[in-house]
């Protein structure tokens, strides 16, 4: 319990009018986003403190953004012991949540959000338990229990993954959203997952992205830092031919799940938010293109390089839901229609030939209806999943 | 709350570096599928980088243009120009969020869909005549996340709603909805004035974050749960300092009053001899710390200070 503050106290605190000008809502949303720079966050703290406008609209916000989960200290804890099993809970909720198909009019439900209020010492046990089970889960990832696990997120099986997707055909739902303002669609949580159909899961995978976002606010969409304006270049790579940054949302929709690219300036790495991190050749697993140009997916034990019988030099990477699309130096583009696990070549091609420009942007709307943007400036689309790439 | 873009101000033109990170950005931004050339995608930035507060001029030109969300900006910019991809894109994207957003601040259906019908039409932008566009998204300049953004004006909004509202109801409307009027209780006198002289002059010895914690959690009664959330850290940890800063703002109170000749009982009796019936903190006194209007919404078309 807090001590109450003596009345003067109160009253000399209520006094005080705040001399500053409003901060601009992009401030606020900066500052509870905690991305002011320099002075900024003393300045925007010190008018919030005088300013109970101000602090309504923050804490109202802030409160509306209940699936924002902040890295706690004791979030911290476990991040530095190498584990975010928060991330894989949450993953589960947002699985939970995307396979079913969420009402419109219902009142939203506050996610789960993990606390852990009983200080450092329960943290580490849950830390320890985690752990160990985690440590089961992944030491025989084709196991029995995995395979469940996977059914239950509607992965295919190896049998059916061996299939590359271009033979499928445009059975899916679209499901971008119209340019209509109609009603929203709510966050509805529901424990039992009965075997989702892909259309379902389809028809939900734009539900995830404000999870997405939300779980890593600045890891998608935001240009990287330059620290030297020399920096333009970095290994060879000049600025004209820097591959995209992530175009999870510009270029596409959130439908598109989620991208990352490599930043040919500087060589950093974007990664799109993804729903867990830890999920060895799940949909929900992140992937990256590093400075060298190979594809890399998380793994329980690290980034683990994909397509590495390849030579090409990937540039970008785009994810929708378990499909993955790779693009890279030669028009090279791969698919994986299983979350990584098969992968299969697709051909690129005008009526002027096959595509030899590098592939630097991938982005797809939904699962049928995509675009990809090549070096030169060339732009196919793809309204059958992939199946055919038509010049525009 | 921030003001308007003049109707058609002098733009700043955009410095060599502005042009070449505009240059090296360009691709990656997507501005050129939503017809953004790389001249006004420069343009963008060196009106962002104009806008930008002093406070934070102490970063990098490049290193700040680097902390903008590029894509979401370029979008937001090309929803303002009326880009109808840009649009659908948008709406597929945050469509939800503002209808959510709108829901869970207003808590009633209605309400928030009016709410969003009403926030989402400023932000296409059109005027009532439907000639004229001037979208809200003008104003987001891609310093935190466009949703982020949309749940900022949504509650800014909300709460401009509720004061309109709140002014235009009747005292017949508000006698029918039950409500009470009580006479104003008389104002506690503080017994001597050196209580209210350290008092004010060790809250403003305090620092900002301090001062917000304060505030937050007695005078807008704020749950240590609401607090610890918007600062990203563990409750119990907003607890700790909410009980380190109150016990020791008290204590300097006190000894300044002591200093200020009281004798340390009476400066103890200065601090705790106050009726529970005084601890209420009333709302006028808390919106009395507001700066007057003009709001957000009041300054449109006012050009920006």
């Amino acid at each position: 319990m807090n001590p109450e503050l003596p009345k003067p106290m109160l009253d000399a605190l209520a006094r005080e009018a705040s001399p500053t000008a409003h901060p601009s809502p992009d401030e606020l949303t900066a500052f509870v986003e905690r991305s002011l720079v320099g002075g900024e966050t003393q300045k925007v703290t010190d008018h919030l403190a005088r300013c109970a406008e101000c602090r309504e609209v923050v804490f109202l916000a802030s409160n509306a953004a209940d699936d924002w989960v902040a890295e706690t200290e004791d979030e911290r804890l476990v991040a530095a012991s190498g584990l975010r099993f928060s991330s894989v809970f949450a993953a589960s909720a947002a699985s939970a949540e995307v396979m079913n198909a969420p009402r419109m009019a219902e009142k939203p439900s506050r996610k789960w959000v993990p606390r852990l209020v009983w200080g450092v010492s329960a943290a580490a046990g849950i830390v320890v338990v985690a752990g160990l089970v985690l440590q089961q889960r992944f030491a025989a990832p084709n196991a029995a229990p995995q395979l469940a696990s996977n059914e239950a997120r509607n992965i295919s099986p190896p049998a059916q993954a061996e299939q590359p997707l271009i033979t499928r055909q445009s059975s899916a739902v679209a499901v971008a959203a119209p340019p209509s303002v109609g009603k929203p669609v709510k966050s509805a949580r529901s424990k039992a997952v009965p075997s989702p159909s892909r259309d379902a899961v389809k028809t939900a995978a734009q539900q995830p992205f404000v999870e997405m976002e939300n779980s890593a606010p600045r890891a998608a969409a935001r240009v990287n830092t330059l620290s030297d304006s020399s920096a333009a270049t970095l290994g060879g790579v000049s600025p004209s031919t820097a591959p995209s940054v992530a175009h999870a949302g510009a270029l596409g929709s959130p439908v598109a799940g989620a991208a990352a690219a490599r930043d040919g300036a500087t060589g950093r790495l974007f990664s799109a938010p993804q729903a867990s991190n830890n999920v060895l050749n799940t949909p929900y697993a992140r992937w990256r293109i590093t400075a060298e140009g190979h594809l890399e997916q998380s793994t329980s034990s690290g980034w683990t390089r994909a397509l590495a019988d390849q030579t090409a030099t990937f540039r970008v990477v785009s994810v929708v839901g378990s499909d993955v699309w790779a693009g890279g130096d030669g028009g090279v583009l791969f698919h994986s229609s299983d979350g990584g696990r098969t992968w299969s070549r697709v051909a690129v091609s005008s009526s002027t030939g096959a595509e030899t420009a590098a592939i630097v942007s991938i982005l797809f709307d939904d699962f049928q209806h995509g675009a990809l943007i090549t070096e030169s400036g060339a732009r196919y689309r793809t309204t059958d999943g992939g199946t055919t790439w038509t010049s525009q | 709350m921030p003001s308007a873009p003049a109707s058609e101000p002098l733009k700043p033109q955009p410095s060599a570096a502005q042009r070449e990170f505009a240059a090296c950005h360009y691709q990656a931004s997507g501005a050129q599928q939503f017809g953004i050339d790389e001249p006004a995608l420069a343009a963008l930035f060196a009106e962002i980088v104009s806008k930008r507060d002093p406070a934070g001029s102490d970063i990098d030109e490049r290193d700040f243009l680097g902390s903008i969300r590029l894509e979401e900006l370029v979008l937001a910019r090309a929803c303002a120009n009326g880009n109808e991809r840009a649009w659908e894109v948008f709406l597929a994207r945050y469509r939800v969020t503002l209808y959510e957003t709108a829901y869970k601040i207003a808590a009633e259906e209605n309400a928030a869909r009016s709410l969003a019908d009403s926030l989402y039409a400023e932000l296409y932008g059109v005027d009532s005549k439907g000639q004229q566009r001037c979208s809200k998204l003008l104003y987001y300049q891609g310093r935190g996340s466009l949703q982020g953004w949309l749940r900022t004006v949504v509650a800014q909004e909300y709460v401009n709603r509720y004061r309109r509202e709140k002014r235009e109801t009747s005292l017949d409307a508000a006698l029918e909805d039950g409500a009470q009027f009580e006479a104003p209780e008389p104002e506690v006198a503080v017994a001597d004035p050196r209580v209210e002289a350290a008092a004010a002059a060790e809250l403003a010895a305090l620092d900002a974050d301090e001062r917000f914690l304060l505030v937050s959690y007695y005078l807008d009664h704020r749950t240590l749960a609401e607090i610890a959330k918007l600062q990203g850290v563990h409750e119990s940890t907003i607890s700790r300092k909410l009980q380190r800063v109150a016990v020791g703002v008290r204590r300097r109170i006190q000894r300044r009053m002591i200093q200020s000749g009281m004798s340390p009982r009476q400066a103890e009796e200065a601090m705790d001899n106050v009726d529970v019936r005084d601890l209420r903190v009333k709302v006028d006194q808390t919106l009395r710390q507001e700066t007057p209007p003009p709001t957000f919404y009041k300054q449109k078309g006012e050009p920006q200070g």
